[in-house]
């Protein structure tokens, strides 16, 4: 009896010692929740046996994973803070950015809101609480519902210094957990707005309006004043199956025609 | 039994069996005891810790100059407050006079819409004067505009069909190159212009009031940011200094040991930061201050007397009245403002106790802040309040008519029935709670309150379905369970002979009920009712869902409405926030701190709670 658990314990330490190679993503939800998991199938899809995790709970978990030696790839919408810069530089150990993608932050509203574009500025006013009522903008007069990410997001962060002059967000915001947390409230509220990536916004009920006169679309990318790029950070240059997957995630066209579908924007042609 | 342990068998170690097994339940229980008092030490000395963080945090606050721009900024706020009204009121006065020509306008823009967009390649060969490219054009054109319905280019339906008809036809001969409006829109606009113009001129007036205040204000926030910065570098750069010493210490690479030592020389660190000098900008904006709020004032007095008088919408009506109000509020505001801004010096020290009353009556929480972080716990503690004093209200009755009814009425089936499944609903795990909260009692909620005849409920019609009413909503019927058995225990526990007096009087059974077993176990009872705050005031998965995560006092001008708002409460905060934090940081001291208000909530019900049962069972 004794022996029969030995053995196993045994043989689970074995098993997971060798297991097939594991590349671990932990970071931004706006990469981790739809395009990177797409990208994994077909990653996948061509062959490779490599296992995938990923877990996606905001840029600042890709750093806090990464420097805890708990991932492979961090994932980030953001880029990286000197803060956490000096935690890698403290261990001797340099981290390695590189862009996954394009993304475009859609201002979204309500379809049955008649508002279709905003300039920057009042985009900005509106999250800072300056401006609370659509009657203000334009729109059918009503108190202004604003969704935010909450303090975790990347887009949270980016945000703010895309639009909002990096002014604080006004008390009468609202922090969800997701984009898609956002979308389904804006959606659901003829008065709501709110923000979230290329790939959110083409929900039912919502209007991604345009900003300073620019729809968010991929050809605006350089135009459009709340375009945004996506990184992967590793820790040193990656080795084996994390540089193959990376190299394939950020230069293939079947990679690219991926992320074209998840909403964002390849940085080579979608072929 | 107890012959069974006294048998002596093999003995491991010096101990028998009875031993080990004594052995196994007293460290248990020690353990237990010493884990308990190692979290509360913990709790607290995280918590207490924030205090001086947060008072430095002030402080630097001051030295830095950015708590006189926060005047500023504030009376900024107050002024574009009253722009907000203003600027409803031009637009409900403008819907009102000139809907159809707003219409027009505001249609003739959507129409481009789809015309610009699909029609980008057309243009384009316009633009390269391709042949045909006009013809292609115009048969893109006629064909897009036929397809457009009314209802969704103009949304809020202020055309009437002429008008509509009018604007399509004008956009016949539309250049997509020039891309002037046609004179159709044109003349709509003018008109709407002309007929606005003295409203435009005076709104534009109030608009502008605090332009120089602004500007101010601007000039202010980049030089106190830039002296955050610095003097927040400095503070740090003993930290940094210590992590690049580290790294050279680790690394064996050369290469990238001279690169390190290249940015250690490059740390400074002084002995003080130049306070007094680097915040004179500040202390020497004072007299522009008061000048440019006197500015504010004569232009935003003169800007509101100009407004109109009279009002073809009630509501713009409605509007300027409140402007004209409060106007003089915010201008009193104003002078008391400048008045404290004026007093601000970069050394007077910030006092320990103002710096504590901030945390615990401060309105304001604001994280990760590129300017100032602010950790005011009030908006939370109100949620919070407020969440559970709707859960209590709507929980109490429910659970002790159920515990009266199935103690003293119910027939031995209907106990059977009704007491495992009140149990029950402690089963359901919170998040199933929330979930549920979200997307059925919420969306319920709200498609309920949009019924017309029920407008005249105070916060109906809900704009939003993640809510204090539904939180509170949620929240009963978890405290439901806990209420129900504890006073059901207590109803228990009146004696018998009790209500068998009052039956032998000729007491009926509701009057034995109403008349003597209830005064007797009504301080059980009570003691019940606490617990289940205890329980509600705790809970956290279903107000992270549901409450809406609004930190914000709540627009107590909605009377009883203000249960249709959102919130966030203190066990939702900590949970949102606390898997972001870094150690140590004050923001993770202010999550703690919250979280030791929360137990001292919590260990003063219970104590409460537990004294209330206690003197119940010496009756």
């Amino acid at each position: 009896m004794k022996y029969t658990v030995i053995l196993t314990i045994g043989n689970l330490l074995a098993g997971s010692v060798f297991a097939q190679e594991k590349i671990v993503m932990k970071g931004s939800d706006t990469l981790g929740a739809k395009m990177v998991p797409q990208l994994k199938e077909a990653y996948l899809a061509e062959g490779s046996k490599v296992n995938f995790e990923i877990a996606a709970e905001g840029s600042s978990q890709a750093f806090t994973n990464l420097l805890a030696g708990t991932c492979n790839i961090g994932m980030s919408s953001r880029n990286v803070k000197d803060s956490e810069q000096d935690s890698f530089t403290a261990k001797g150990q340099t981290l390695i950015e590189h862009v996954a993608a394009w993304d475009m932050i859609a201002v979204v509203v309500n379809k049955g809101n008649g508002v279709r574009g905003l300039t920057l500025e009042q985009v900005g006013d509106i999250f800072t609480g300056k401006i609370t009522d659509w009657g203000q903008v334009g729109g059918k007069p009503g108190k202004i519902s604003a969704y935010t990410r909450n303090t975790a997001s990347g887009t949270y962060k980016t945000f703010q210094g895309l639009a909002m002059n990096k002014e604080d967000y006004g008390s009468s915001t609202q922090k969800m957990a997701g984009n898609e947390q956002i979308a389904t409230e804006v959606a659901g509220n003829i008065n709501g707005i709110g923000y979230v990536g290329l790939a959110y916004s083409a929900k039912d009920g919502l209007r991604a309006i345009k900003v300073g006169g620019e729809s968010p679309k991929p050809r605006n990318k350089a135009d459009y004043p709340l375009s945004r790029k996506l990184f992967y950070y590793t820790v040193g240059e990656p080795t084996g199956e994390t540089k193959k997957f990376i190299d394939w995630a950020t230069t293939s066209s079947a990679a690219a025609k991926v992320i074209d579908k998840v909403g964002f924007i390849p940085l080579v042609e979608a072929k | 039994m107890a012959k069974h342990f006294q048998k002596r068998g093999r003995r491991i170690l010096g101990w028998d069996l009875q031993d080990w097994i004594k052995g196994f339940f007293g460290t248990n229980a020690t353990l237990s005891i010493v884990i308990l008092l190692l979290i509360c030490f913990y709790l607290i000395r995280e918590a207490v810790m924030f205090f001086p963080s947060h008072h430095q945090g002030l402080t630097l606050y001051r030295q830095t100059g950015q708590e006189f721009v926060g005047h500023l900024i504030e009376e900024v706020d107050e002024h574009a407050k009253i722009v907000a009204m203003t600027d409803q009121a031009y637009y409900r006065e403008l819907d009102e006079k000139f809907g159809n020509e707003r219409g027009v306008s505001d249609s003739y823009e959507a129409l481009l819409e789809p015309l610009e967009d699909a029609g980008e390649d057309f243009i384009d060969a316009l633009d390269d004067e391709e042949e045909g490219a006009q013809e292609a054009w115009d048969t893109f054109a006629t064909k897009t505009l036929s397809k457009v319905y009314k209802k969704e280019i103009d949304t809020f339906n202020r055309l009437d069909d002429d008008s509509w008809n009018a604007l399509l036809a004008s956009m016949k001969g539309w250049d997509p190159l020039e891309g002037d409006p046609p004179a159709f829109v044109e003349e709509a606009r003018a008109k709407m212009k002309e007929g606005m113009a003295s409203f435009e001129l005076a709104r534009a007036e109030v608009s502008a009031a605090d332009d120089q205040l602004d500007s101010l204000r601007g000039k202010l926030v980049k030089i106190a940011s830039v002296v955050r910065e610095d003097a927040k570098a400095e503070l740090t750069s003993a930290a940094r200094k210590i992590a690049l010493e580290q790294g050279i210490a680790s690394t064996t690479d050369p290469d990238k040991k001279a690169e390190l030592e290249e940015k250690l020389s490059e740390v400074k660190i002084m002995d003080s930061f130049p306070f007094a000098a680097r915040s004179t900008p500040m202390a020497e904006s004072k007299d522009a201050h008061k000048a440019a709020a006197a500015d504010l004032k004569a232009k935003l007095t003169a800007g509101v007397a100009k407004l109109p008088a009279e009002f073809a919408s009630q509501p713009a009506a409605e509007l300027i009245e409140r402007v004209r109000k409060k106007t003089p509020d915010v201008l009193e505001e104003l002078d008391e403002s400048v008045a404290e801004a004026a007093r601000w010096r970069w050394d007077k020290p910030v006092g320990y106790f103002d710096s504590a009353l901030q945390f615990f009556f401060g309105r304001d929480w604001v994280t990760n802040s590129s300017w100032h972080d602010f950790y005011g716990l009030l908006p939370l503690f109100t949620g919070s309040v407020l969440i559970s004093c709707i859960a209590l209200a709507i929980a109490v009755p429910f659970s002790v008519g159920a515990a009266i009814y199935v103690n003293r009425i119910a027939t031995r089936l209907e106990q059977n029935i009704i007491k495992p499944v009140i149990e029950m609903v402690q089963a359901i795990p919170s998040v199933v709670l929330g979930i549920f909260g979200i997307l059925v009692l919420g969306e319920g909620l709200r498609e309920f309150s949009q019924v017309e005849a029920l407008s005249w409920i105070p916060g109906f019609p809900m704009q939003e379905r993640l809510n204090i009413l539904n939180a509170g909503l949620l929240l009963a019927l978890m405290a439901v369970p806990t209420i129900f058995t504890l006073c059901e225990d207590a109803l228990n526990n009146v004696p018998r002979s009790f209500s068998e007096a009052s039956l032998a009087l000729g007491a009926s059974r509701i009057q034995t009920v109403i008349k003597v077993i209830l005064p007797t176990a009504i301080s059980g009872i009570f003691a019940a009712i606490l617990l289940g705050l205890g329980r509600v005031i705790g809970e956290t998965m279903v107000v992270l869902l549901v409450a809406g995560n609004k930190i914000a006092m709540p627009d107590w001008g909605a009377g009883v409405g203000v249960v249709a708002q959102p919130t966030h409460t203190m066990t939702g905060i900590i949970a949102q926030e606390m898997g972001e934090v870094a150690d140590g940081t004050l923001h993770w001291r202010a999550l703690f701190l919250v979280g030791l208000v929360l137990f001292t909530i919590s260990l003063c019900i219970n104590v409460a709670a537990q004294r209330i049962i206690r003197r119940l069972s010496h009756l």
